[in-house]
């Protein structure tokens, strides 16, 4: 029998401790979620002799009138997907100049880059609140769209800019002198090569615009426009507050960003394999 | 393939003269090496040779045209990088079809033409098997031959090679030779 150090044992003893406690509320997310409120009430939801297990909850939350998850689910969907792509192909543009070119004021406009993304959310929510207004983009989709492309802008040149930083030069100088002008070499050479850092970006961006409820709240007004997060929020009536259903609606709220870095962490890996060229 | 002229190059980075005064012609055809110690200035003169460095004095001039401030991608020229600098996202294929595919219209190429000639210099180097592979699956040896392949796949006037045989096992190099 192969022994096992005891210093190796505690740590994984630890390690699954940890583990066990940071994943509890959500274990207990999906039993409420999956059981009926009743049962859930008398018994606790970590009681697991004689439960039944429903998909009622959820049905429920998918397609009651009140509160329907699949409104928000589409207004979401229509909110992010623009949000995610918009910031990057221009974010991109920016960070490759950032990155390779020199030109009057960089220095101060990048700068101005760090402090942008120094600012929290709650600073700007009033001027945005009554430039939407002006713009009649306030309770729009295309307004919320509008800010969330912009708010991301900031992070993303910096985080892009870096990746290039350290693409090799040879690359795009052996594309040069293969004949590729500047558009191509952006195109066909360094996007492509920054697949992995792309990919990256699209999730932590599509996420975080996603499981935004701040801004979503400031500026939506109308229950018919509500995002997935607004909506859940309404899940919670005024004196009746039904576990069962609020925790379905969360859970198909963070549906989505999970099943994203599920199918993106596979693609990470092998990105990082097929990428980089040993020197 | 053409005439390559140098007149009195000098390029220096800040302190740091790369290249002093060099003076050199290479004849149409002609097979010239440079050799030197380490850090003597050969990969800066290559690369003023390709555009990818502007010097600070002299003049470049190939086929008696004065290049001297034409970009890289005017001057017809073809260069091995010391490191290789392969395109990681495509496949060695990819890689070496590329220069053709960029300029495929200018060459009047059609797709079949280009791998038919990616083709025959992959036959050359051997490298035929590695076609679908990355450039991050392949050892030092295979990169700098397909390096390589991507510069020999074009007919420019100019062919430069930063020391383009240092990987390669000798066996190979004979039948390079050959
Ligand atoms: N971008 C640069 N900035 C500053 N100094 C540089 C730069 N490129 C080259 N040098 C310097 O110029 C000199 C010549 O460099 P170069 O790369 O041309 O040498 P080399 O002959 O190719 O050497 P090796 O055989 O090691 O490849 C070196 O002293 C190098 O440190
Ligand atoms: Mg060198």
């Amino acid at each position: 029998m192969a022994r096992v150090r005891p210093a190796v044992l505690l740590s994984t003893v630890i390690a699954w401790g940890l583990a066990v406690v940071w994943a509890l509320p959500f274990i207990g997310l999906v039993m409420v979620s999956l059981r009926p409120y009743s049962e859930v009430l008398i018994k606790g939801w970590w009681s697991i002799g004689g439960a039944h297990f429903t998909l009622e909850n959820f049905k429920d939350a998918w397609s009651n009138p009140m509160y329907s998850v699949e409104r928000g689910y589409i207004n979401s969907l229509i909110v992010t997907i623009p949000s995610t792509i918009a910031p990057i192909l221009i974010a991109a543009l920016a960070a490759y100049a950032f990155s390779r070119f020199s030109f009057p004021l960089k220095n101060y406009l990048f700068i101005t880059l760090l402090v942008i993304m120094s600012m929290p959310q709650q600073m700007s929510v009033i001027p945005l609140f009554f430039m939407l207004k002006e713009l009649h983009l306030l309770d729009r989709l295309a307004g919320l769209i509008l800010v969330h492309s912009s708010w991301g802008l900031a992070w993303i040149t910096f985080f892009l800019k870096n990746f290039f930083d350290s693409l090799p030069r040879e690359m795009e100088e052996a594309a040069r002198v293969d004949g590729a002008g500047e558009l191509q070499i952006f195109l066909r050479i360094v996007l492509p090569a920054s697949l992995p850092a792309l990919a990256s970006v699209a999730a932590i961006q599509f996420t975080w615009v996603w499981s935004d409820f701040f801004y979503a709240l400031m500026f939506l007004i109308s229950p018919e426009n509500y995002v997935v997060t607004l909506q859940v929020g309404t899940m919670k009536g005024q004196y009746h507050l039904d576990w069962g259903l609020l925790s379905a609606g969360s859970i198909f709220a963070m549906l989505v960003p999970l099943l994203l870095y599920a199918g993106l962490q596979k693609y990470y890996v092998r990105g990082m394999i097929g990428w980089t060229a040993k020197g | 393939m053409a005439v390559v002229e140098l007149r009195n190059i000098v390029k220096r980075f800040g302190r740091v003269t790369a290249v002093d005064g060099v003076s050199l012609r290479i004849g149409d055809g002609e097979f010239y090496i440079l050799l030197g110690p380490s850090g003597c200035g050969k990969t800066t003169t290559l690369r003023i040779i390709a555009g990818l460095e502007y010097p600070d004095e002299g003049k470049v001039l190939i086929d008696g045209v004065d290049v001297t401030n034409t970009e890289p991608k005017d001057r017809d020229v073809a260069m091995v990088f010391q490191n290789y600098a392969l395109y990681p996202h495509m496949t060695v294929y990819d890689n070496i079809a590329f220069p053709l595919m960029i300029r495929r219209k200018k060459l009047g190429l059609t797709r079949s033409e280009i791998r038919e000639r990616v083709m025959e210099v992959a036959k050359m180097l051997r490298i035929e098997d590695l076609l679908s592979r990355k450039p991050g699956q392949l050892s030092g040896g295979q990169q700098q031959r397909v390096a390589l392949a991507r510069a020999l796949v074009r007919r420019p006037k100019v062919w430069l090679m930063d020391e383009p045989l240092s990987n390669l096992d000798a066996l190979l190099r004979g039948s390079r030779r050959s």
